[in-house]
């Protein structure tokens, strides 16, 4: 009877099941202490349970029971909460103590570029004081960023400021980078070391100072000025930390940029390659073309030869000058659209115009001819009329011979004022012709113009 | 006995660690556990990358895009259910190395040995060892 039961007890679903095992009730435990998007979460328990039960296997495998095999794999995962910490810090892209930058941006460029970091904005020689540290040692987002990706961190935790060494932040760095940080820094030969001065590295030489110090020495010794911030350069094995001035000049590569097109405004006048060239100077970085005298030489060089202005600089700066160039081909590109709109619109104008005026003419053609007709009619009749009174003479006498001449001589004048009326508006006739002869070419000249224009639709 | 000494196991840094899996991921695809085991199989039990390492780890080598994650369905003697087949298999998450992933790798690899020729340019060489002594 009760055998019969056994077989009749429903079987528990493995969800129920599940529920009981104690890796499940773990992980539950694990998952709720995680402060992970939901998705997250599952993926990390999925892992950690495949971990736990692969463990469990290889341990019943080594004699152990089920539950002292479960037993084991969970206790050797440590504590559940610092567990879960950990994978707290790991999925935010920065972890990192007191020191830096809880707020840092590290993004898919962990494998790439710069961090900034400012520089004091004191002369370089000042010691780590007040003025100095003020500024110093916030790391900040750059004014103007490369085009390639970067990571900013921003900010050291304000309070540990101060007590944070260079030496802290470049460990830090290569924490957080994974990759090996080193210091171009020459000064460290004259502090008594015989490393080549470009291998010079953390942390020995950087422990003992501060970060305002630290980067007030380095600082100084590779000739940054105020203003000048902190980089990290990404090279093919390590990131190198230096003012960007620094990089600035050891990278310079020369450029020949061709600039004659861009010295033809098309709505303006020439300009002169020296004055075009200044211009753009002003416009990127002012201070890169400018040196400190006996302390570093500008951090770009520029010279005009005709229609070339010849680049030395950073490629980053170059990458300001293209975009530049760019940028101004682009309005140049606009103002010549736009004249040719407005050409096209002064075309239109013109032959619409034109054929209006060819319109009136035609109508005084029309109406001079119709005179014409009427002016001749009345001159015929009065030659009909001389001709009358010419064979009417033959047989006259006396008074009447007179009363003849004189009537044929008015006749004759109504003659010769219908011959000059007749002259006049023949001449005019033939002006209006030539006039809409004139027009007509004018239109036809016109409306190939705008038919062979670019973009012309009407 | 200096020789114990050395052998308790040394501690990795998270440097070395990251090193340590690139390098078995480089040589083929593995899971989370495997890739413990191999580590510990290779260093003769001298390294121990302990899952409270391990995984967090491979979670940010995920998030920086050095490994590509995927899943698989697996089964398991250790659970109750484990002869029922209708049972759900639980998922194994697989790493494999990313064309990124490798290229950190090589960066590692330079960076390292960079690294230990310059302390051998520090030590002592055998000759002068024994002079001294």
């Amino acid at each position: 009877m009760t055998d019969i039961h056994e077989h009749t007890r429903p079987k528990l679903d493995p969800i129920a099941s599940s529920a009981r095992d104690p890796i499940d009730r773990w992980l539950d435990v694990l998952v709720r202490l995680l402060r992970v998007p939901k998705a997250d979460a599952q993926r990390i328990r999925d892992e950690l349970e495949d971990h736990l039960r692969a463990r469990a296997d290889d341990l019943m495998l080594t004699g152990q029971s089920e539950p002292e095999a479960v037993r084991l794999a969970v206790a050797e995962l440590g504590e559940t909460a610092e567990l879960a910490r950990q994978f707290q810090t790991a999925a935010k892209p920065h972890r990192r103590r007191t020191m830096l930058a809880a707020s840092a941006i590290v993004s898919a460029g962990l494998i790439t570029s710069a961090v900034l970091l400012t520089q004091p904005a004191a002369p370089p020689p000042l010691p780590s004081g007040s003025a100095a540290s003020q500024a110093a040692a916030a790391i900040q987002t750059p004014p103007e960023v490369p085009a390639e990706p970067v990571i900013f961190a921003r900010g050291l935790v304000a309070n540990d400021r101060d007590a944070a060494t260079l030496g802290d932040l470049i460990t830090l760095l290569e924490e957080t980078t994974g990759q090996r940080v080193i210091v171009p820094y020459a000064g460290i030969a004259s502090q008594g070391s015989r490393l080549d001065p470009r291998m010079t590295i953390r942390p020995f030489d950087f422990t003992g100072l501060t970060v305002e110090q630290g980067l007030d020495l380095v600082g100084t010794d590779l000739g940054a000025r105020p203003g000048d911030t902190f980089v990290l350069n990404t090279t093919e094995t390590a990131l190198e930390l230096a003012p960007q001035s620094f990089f600035d000049r050891r990278d310079a590569v020369l450029i020949e940029y061709d600039i004659r097109d861009l010295l033809y405004p098309p709505a303006g006048s020439y300009i002169e390659p020296t004055h075009f060239a200044d211009t753009i100077v002003s416009l990127i970085e002012l201070n890169a073309w400018t040196g400190i005298p006996q302390i570093a030489g500008p951090r770009a060089r520029m010279g005009v030869l005709s229609t070339t202005m010849i680049v030395s600089a950073h490629p980053r700066i170059h990458a300001q000058i293209e975009d530049l160039f760019a940028r101004i081909e682009a309005r140049y590109e606009q103002q010549r659209a736009d004249k040719q709109a407005k050409k096209r619109q002064e075309l239109a104008a013109s032959i619409k115009y034109r054929r209006s005026e060819v319109e009136n003419f035609r109508r005084g053609v029309t109406r001079f001819e119709a005179d014409l007709d009427l002016v001749r009619a009345e001159r015929d009749k009065a030659r009909a009329r001389l001709f009358r009174l010419s064979h009417e003479q033959l047989s006259a006498t006396g008074d009447q011979v007179v009363d003849l001449m004189v009537e044929q001589a008015r006749v004759q004048d109504e003659i010769d004022v219908t011959g000059e009326r007749l002259a006049d508006l023949t001449s005019r006739l033939a002006r209006l012709r030539d006039s809409i002869g004139q027009y007509e070419s004018t239109i036809a000249v016109n409306e190939a113009e705008l038919a062979a224009m670019p973009g012309a639709t009407d | 006995m200096p020789d114990a000494h050395h052998r308790s196991s040394p501690k990795l840094t998270p440097q070395h660690s990251e090193l340590l899996v690139l390098s078995v991921l480089a040589e083929a695809p593995s899971y989370g556990y495997a890739i413990a085991k191999h580590i510990t199989a290779r260093s003769a039990d001298a390294f121990k990358l302990p899952p409270s390492q391990l995984y967090p780890l491979m979670t940010r080598l995920e998030k920086q895009g050095l490994v590509a994650p995927s899943w698989e369905e697996v089964r398991s003697q250790s659970r109750a259910d484990a002869s029922d087949d209708d049972a759900p298999g639980r998922r194994r998450k697989w790493y494999k190395l990313s064309a990124k992933g490798r290229k950190r790798l090589a960066q590692r690899v330079e960076a390292h040995r960079r690294f230990t020729a310059l302390i051998d340019a520090f030590i002592p060489t055998e000759a002068q060892q024994g002079a001294a002594s």
